[in-house]
């Protein structure tokens, strides 16, 4: 996939089939044609540069050089379309920080945010292989 | 692509190269001076989101295949996701994209097609040479 490239930039792109077999994790997901999973990569691609971007500006605003976890949740903080469904997803520090995370404040009935899960955590996946339950997104009320 | 994936595959994830080579880039485009780094603990982050950005748009385009009963996914779907999820500002260039999609694929379809049909021809051929009698077929 990351051959065929624009004649006027060089794009990464998500190889198809990996795509594909992420959409399909969800059992609801039947079929997808070859223009609809196209999209479905090609906006994550925007949407991964967006998240990027907002990300960059906390850390520059925090004065930093590295992005780091918290300036990507401070980012996904502000942006109240990612938040939505993005917020309480978010990987934990890996380094058990006594941060004054505001997840704490919030009392949640959904247990995923209280569960503490090593970074890169797979929790995630967990409700998207389970057939019954349904996408974090959906749990969470904000 | 040789993205040789650690991954377990119950899990399925994006590859993390791709993925930091998007954030990078980006990245690259905004900072002023350009020597802005990800930590890797946000890298995996940034994987994760995405990966999470899939299922989000995925189901809440299914959604809306379903209400219009239909069995397959298709990019109007996921137009209509996106708006709903309030991602409007992609539309736009996604529409872009897409138009060059269908034009780079409408292009390997006639080829694909042309090279059926010349590998027809020949099979009919070949066939026709070999049958020397033509009795019953068999």
């Amino acid at each position: 996939m990351a051959d065929e490239d624009n004649s006027e930039t060089v794009r990464s792109e998500f190889p198809t089939g990996r795509v594909k077999r992420i959409m399909k994790l969800d059992s609801d997901i039947n079929r997808v044609n070859s223009e609809g999973l196209f999209l479905v990569s090609r906006s994550t691609e925007l949407f991964l540069q967006f998240l990027a971007e907002k990300s960059a500006q906390v850390a520059f605003e925090k004065k930093r050089k590295t992005v780091k976890l918290e300036h990507i949740r401070i980012a996904v903080k502000r942006h109240q379309p990612t938040s939505d469904f993005l917020l309480d997803s978010l990987p934990l520090p890996s380094q058990s920080q006594p941060l004054n995370r505001p997840a704490a404040d919030r009392s949640h009935s959904c247990s995923v945010a209280d569960k503490e899960a090593p970074a890169g955590t797979r929790r995630i996946d967990e409700f998207f292989r389970k057939p019954d339950d349904e996408a974090p997104g959906k749990m969470n009320e904000s | 692509m040789g993205d040789t994936e650690k991954a377990v595959p119950e899990t399925e994830e994006l590859p993390r190269t791709i993925v930091r080579r998007i954030v990078k880039d980006k990245l690259s485009r905004c900072s002023k001076d350009g020597d802005i780094s990800v930590h890797k603990d946000a890298l995996l982050a940034f994987a994760e989101s995405a990966r999470i950005f899939i299922h989000y748009i995925s189901a809440t385009a299914n959604d809306i295949c379903k209400e219009s009963k239909r069995q397959i996914l298709n990019a109007d779907d996921i137009f209509k996701a996106l708006e709903e999820t309030e991602f409007h500002e992609f539309v736009r260039p996604l529409k872009a994209s897409l138009e060059e999609f269908k034009r780079k694929n409408a292009g390997k379809k006639a080829e694909a097609s042309k090279a059926k049909e010349i590998k027809k021809k020949r099979k009919l051929e070949d066939e026709s040479s070999d049958k020397g009698v033509d009795a019953d077929g068999k």
